[in-house]
C-alpha cells in the first residue's frame, strides 16, 4: 500500500460530500445510501432516535416524525456557545458536525478499502477564527486529523485549476438551496486572497422550486377550480414532476407536466397537463434571481473593483445549473461563466486536490491558505491597529514566520501553521 | 570531493521520489481494480435502475387512477406493468401498519391515532426497492399515539 490518503470534505449547511484523489484525479466518494435527488451529496442532518443515531438521508426522512431530536444546519451555529438538546442530552455544534464527519469517514473507508485518518475540510470564506477552530474540533472528535481548512471559494477555484494560471481576479458565485455567497478573490504568489465576500442567507434554489410549484398549483386552480395544496400525496407528485421539468428545461425549450388522475371531484377524475416553456420558467424565477444583483454589486464595491477587473467567474451550487442563472451572471459581470466542473461537486473536488497536494501525491502545485484575520499583539497603551504591532495582515498567505525586534524587554516570534525559521 | 557526493545525493533523492511515485501508483492501481470489480458488479445488477426509476411516477399515476376509477381495463393494465417490473427485481415496500423505519419510509405527516406511537397509519406514496436496494422510500403518515398534544 502506498501512502495514506487525505480526503477532501465539503461540510455544507444543508448537504455534505467528500472526494479523494484516485489515479491523479479527484473523485467523489459516494454516500453509502446511494445517489439521491441532490446527486451524490447527503443531507447534513443528524437525528437521535430511541435506539440509534441517524445521519444523512435516513435522518432527514424521519425529521417530520421526530422534530425534537432531529438537528439540521448545525453549521450555522459553529463557533458559538449554542447547545443542541436532543433526548435530554446536550450537544455542541462541533459534536453534531462530528457525527456527519464520522459518516463521511466510514463511507470513505468503505470506498477506498483502507483506513482514513486525515482530511481537508472546507469552510466559508467569511468564517472567523472561532468558527474555524470549531470545525477543526469537529474533525478531531470524529477521529480525523484536519490537516488544513480551505475556503470554499478557494477549493472551487482549485477544482478549475485556476491556481495554475497567472495573477488574476476571480468571482465565485455560490447559489445553494438556501443561501447565496459571492466571493471575490485575487490569485497571486501562489495564494488566493479573499478581497470581499457578500451574500444573502435567505436566497436559494428552494425559493425557485416553490415559485414553480405554486405556478402549477395556481394554473390547475384556474383551469379546474380545485386546490391541490391540501393533499400531501398530490403535492409530492407535483414536486417531483416540477423538479423533472426544471432539469429538462435546462436542455430543451419546452416540456409538459403531465399528471393524469391527479385528483377527482363529483364529475370524475381530473388530469393535470400543463405546457411548460423555458421562458415561463425564467419569468417565474426572475424575481428571485434579481435579488442576486445586490450581493454581486456589493462584493465588487467592497473589493473596490469593477466587473472589468474580474477575469474568471466560477459557479457553485445546484441552482447555477439553470441556464437562466448562468445568463444572469454573464449579463451582470460581462464574462462567460466557467462550467467545466459540476457546480455541486467542485468544492469537494477542490478540497481533494488540496488533500493530494498536502499528502505529496500532487506535485507542481502551490500550497494555498491565508489567515482570515489580522493577527498581532496588543500591549498596554498600544493598539493593534497601529501597523508596527500587527504581525500578520488579514488574507496574508500561510504558512509563514515573522519576527520583529525593537522592544527592549520583549522579542516575539510568531509562527503560523508549522512555519519554521529557515 | 564535494561534487560526486552532491551528485549521488541528487540521484538518491530522485530514486526516492520515483519510489514514492511508484508506491502511489501501486496503491492507486489496487484501488482502481477493486473499484472496477465493484462497479462492474453494480452495473450488471442495477443496469435497469435508471429506467425503473423513470417509471415510478407512472406507477404513482396508476395509484392515483385506481383511487377514482376502478375499471377492469385499468386494473389489468396496472397488474401487467407491475408484473413486468417485478420480474426485473422491483418490489413494493411494506409500510401500512408497520413500525416506521427511516431506512424504508419517509415521514411526510404525523398524527394522533389509536395505533401505538411510531406505527405507519397511512401510505401516501408507495415505496419500492430494486433487488434489495431501496430506490424510493414509502411516503407515510406516522402515529404519535393518542395522548399527543400539538406543540405551538
Amino acid at each position: 500500500m502506498g501512502k495514506e490518503k487525505i480526503i477532501g470534505i465539503d461540510l455544507g449547511t444543508s448537504n455534505s460530500q467528500a472526494a479523494v484523489m484516485l489515479g491523479g484525479k479527484p473523485t467523489i466518494i459516494p454516500s453509502a445510501e446511494g445517489a439521491t435527488v441532490a446527486g451524490k451529496m447527503f443531507p447534513s442532518v443528524v437525528a437521535f432516535t430511541k435506539e440509534d443515531i441517524l445521519v444523512g438521508e435516513p435522518a432527514k426522512r424521519q425529521a417530520v416524525n421526530n422534530p425534537e431530536a432531529t438537528i439540521m444546519a448545525a453549521k450555522r451555529k459553529m463557533g458559538t456557545d449554542f447547545k443542541f438538546t436532543a433526548r435530554g442530552k446536550e450537544y455542541t455544534p462541533q459534536q453534531i458536525s462530528a457525527f456527519i464527519l464520522q459518516k463521511i469517514k466510514r463511507d470513505a473507508e468503505a470506498f477506498l478499502g483502507e483506513e482514513v485518518k486525515k482530511a481537508v475540510i472546507t469552510v466559508p470564506a467569511y468564517f472567523n477564527d472561532n468558527q474555524r477552530t470549531a470545525t477543526k474540533d469537529a474533525g478531531r472528535i470524529a477521529g480525523l486529523d484536519v490537516v488544513r481548512l480551505v475556503n470554499e471559494p478557494t477549493a472551487a477555484a482549485m477544482a478549475y485549476g485556476l491556481d495554475k494560471e497567472g495573477e488574476h481576479k476571480v468571482m465565485v458565485f455560490d447559489l445553494g438551496g438556501g443561501t447565496l455567497d459571492v466571493t471575490i478573490m485575487e490569485f497571486g504568489e501562489g495564494t488566493f486572497n479573499v478581497l470581499s465576500t457578500s451574500g444573502d442567507t435567505q436566497l436559494g434554489g428552494t425559493d425557485m422550486d416553490k415559485a414553480l410549484i405554486d405556478f402549477v398549483i395556481s394554473e390547475f386552480q384556474r383551469t379546474d377550480g380545485i386546490d391541490l395544496k391540501k393533499d400531501k400525496m398530490t403535492s409530492q407528485r407535483i414536486r417531483e414532476a416540477v423538479e423533472k421539468a426544471k432539469i429538462e428545461l435546462s436542455t430543451v425549450l419546452e416540456t409538459d407536466i403531465n399528471l393524469p388522475y391527479i385528483t377527482a371531484d363529483a364529475s370524475g377524475p381530473k388530469h393535470l397537463n400543463i405546457r411548460f416553456t423555458r421562458s415561463k420558467l425564467e419569468q417565474l424565477v426572475s424575481p428571485i434571481i434579481n435579488r442576486c444583483i445586490h450581493p454581486v454589486e456589493q462584493a465588487l464595491k467592497d473589493a473596490s473593483l469593477t466587473k472589468n477587473d474580474i477575469k474568471k467567474v466560477i459557479m457553485v451550487g445546484g441552482p447555477t445549473r439553470m441556464p437562466v442563472v448562468q445568463k444572469f451572471v454573464e449579463d451582470h459581470v460581462g464574462k462567460k461563466v466557467e462550467r467545466a466542473v459540476d457546480p455541486m461537486e467542485c468544492v469537494a473536488l477542490g478540497a481533494a486536490i488540496q488533500g493530494g497536494i498536502l499528502g505529496g501525491e500532487v506535485k507542481d502545485l502551490v500550497l494555498l491558505d491565508v489567515t482570515p484575520l489580522t493577527l498581532g499583539i496588543e500591549t498596554l497603551g498600544q493598539v493593534m491597529r497601529q501597523s508596527r504591532y500587527t504581525y500578520f495582515r488579514a488574507s496574508g498567505p500561510l504558512p509563514r514566520t515573522t519576527r520583529r525586534l525593537g522592544n527592549s524587554i520583549l522579542s516575539v516570534c510568531l509562527r503560523l501553521q508549522g512555519a519554521f525559521p529557515k | 570531493m564535494e561534487q560526486p557526493t552532491d551528485k549521488r545525493g541528487a540521484e538518491k533523492d530522485l530514486a526516492e521520489q520515483r519510489l514514492e511515485q511508484l508506491k502511489y501508483l501501486q496503491a492507486d492501481f489496487d484501488n482502481y481494480r477493486k473499484k472496477f470489480d465493484r462497479e462492474r458488479e453494480d452495473i450488471v445488477k442495477f443496469a435497469s435502475e435508471t429506467l425503473v426509476r423513470e417509471l415510478l411516477p407512472i406507477l404513482d399515476d396508476f395509484d392515483g387512477a385506481l383511487k377514482t376509477e376502478k375499471s377492469k381495463g385499468l386494473v389489468a393494465l396496472h397488474a401487467k406493468i407491475l408484473k413486468t417490473l417485478y420480474h426485473a427485481g422491483l418490489e413494493p415496500i411494506d409500510a401500512l401498519g408497520k413500525e416506521f423505519d427511516p431506512h424504508l419510509h419517509e415521514a411526510l405527516l404525523r398524527d394522533k391515532s389509536d395505533k401505538p406511537e411510531g406505527t405507519v397509519i397511512e401510505e401516501l406514496r408507495k415505496g419500492y426497492s430494486l433487488k434489495g436496494k431501496v430506490i424510493r422510500p414509502s411516503g407515510v403518515k406516522v402515529s404519535v399515539g393518542n395522548k399527543w398534544e400539538r406543540k405551538k
